[in-house]
């Protein structure tokens, strides 16, 4: 993306180089246009006509120019390996300890966000999640009946700044079964406003959970 | 001895205790008979720790008797200086100890990765009970009197282990 937005903005001093290099091969107005032709001394119809090379690249250069997409990434991993599953121990007469996972959201070009900008993390039945070590100032709100918790992500970052952000924080995870079973976490991102365009980089991630 | 589970009803959010024998082994059957579509199990997290601590600290009536840690290393004892402190120490000096004593364990929780796994309460009314608080929701207590671990829950644990976030 970087190296696309440099070589738009090269080409962007280039313009009037490069209308006068089209006028040369041919692109007049005046070719269009008969009464330039006629009507205009040669000087001002070459006037005419590298004006026009250059409007007209301006206006293309317009359309096809790249805009800074907010890119969000969320990312989920077990606390001793970086991958996105872990394994559960099922209930027994041992009682256990809750795992963890670590989410983490990274956030670019911020500034563009209109209007609020959540976090979704959707669990399964079979688990038990709770959020913890909590940035001070993170809201969400934990709905037990739907398991699923949403995150206002407006608390969590600043939205004015442009620049690269970054927030980690934990999940503790308890198995609610006595059975061997499979279980998720997933996680997505939701927005208020349509036109806040939303690039996901690499998708939104899951967590896939074994319960032994 | 007793032991419990703490749940928390979904619709009302009130603390449920189910008592059950751990040495009958009667934790696994306890847990495949409860409806966990009615009532949750309560993870006890490091930030719900942190509360519970500061409120203990402002109750005459119970101290905070020790923190485990779930790793085998031990931490520095500087948060064991802080809980001596703060047992004895007068209102006054308490917010400010509170504020060391969280920022500690969020040191050792979060930076060192060393979770809390227990945290023991002792009840300083008549005769001292000791109540032991797990990061699963078990709570364990010298005490078989059932009415004594109610007012724990109530006094100590109640609006902060079933708080709507």
């Amino acid at each position: 993306m970087k190296i696309i937005k440099f070589i738009v903005n090269y080409i962007e001093y280039m313009i009037p180089f490069l209308g006068v290099v089209l006028t040369g091969f041919g692109l007049r107005l005046s070719t269009f246009i008969v009464p330039i032709k006629e009507k205009f001394s040669t000087d001002l119809q070459l006037e005419i006509d590298l004006a026009f090379s250059i409007l007209l690249l301006y206006i293309i250069k317009n359309l096809i120019s790249f805009k800074d997409y907010i890119i969000i990434n969320t990312e989920i991993k077990g606390p001793r390996t970086p991958t996105n599953h872990i394994t559960l121990e099922k209930i027994d007469n041992e009682s256990i300890m809750p795992e963890f996972v670590e989410i983490s959201i990274d956030i670019l070009n911020a500034h563009h966000i209109k209007g609020e900008l959540y976090l979704e993390i959707r669990y399964a039945r079979n688990i038990e999640i709770a959020i913890d070590n909590k940035p001070n100032e993170l809201y969400f709100k934990q709905d037990h009946e739907k398991k699923n918790i949403i995150i206002s992500l407006n608390t969590l970052f600043n939205f004015m700044l442009k620049n690269y952000q970054r927030e980690t924080f934990k999940l503790k995870i308890l198995s609610n079964t006595t059975r061997a079973a499979d279980s998720s976490i997933e996680l997505s991102i939701k927005s208020n406003k349509i036109r806040d365009n939303l690039r996901i980089k690499d998708s939104v991630e899951g967590m896939y959970i074994k319960i032994i | 001895m007793l032991q419990g589970k703490l749940f928390v009803n979904i619709k009302t959010s009130k603390i449920i205790i189910k008592y059950y024998d751990y040495f009958e082994n009667n934790y696994r059957n306890m847990m495949k008979n409860h409806n966990f579509e009615e009532s949750r199990q309560i993870i006890i997290t490091t930030d719900l720790i942190k509360k519970i601590l500061s409120k203990v600290s402002y109750d005459n009536n119970y101290y905070i008797g020790n923190i485990n840690f779930l790793e085998c290393i031990e931490p520095d004892e500087q948060y064991l200086n802080i809980i001596d402190e703060l047992n004895k120490n007068k209102v006054v000096q308490k917010k400010q100890l509170i504020k060391k004593l969280n920022d500690e364990i969020a040191e050792l929780s979060t930076e060192k990765g060393n979770d809390i796994e227990s945290i023991e309460i002792i009840c300083g009314t008549e005769s001292k009970i000791r109540l032991f608080l797990y990061s699963n929701g078990i709570i364990t207590a010298d005490t078989k009197d059932k009415n004594n671990i109610t007012k724990f829950i109530n006094d100590i644990l109640d609006g902060i282990i079933n708080e709507n976030n």
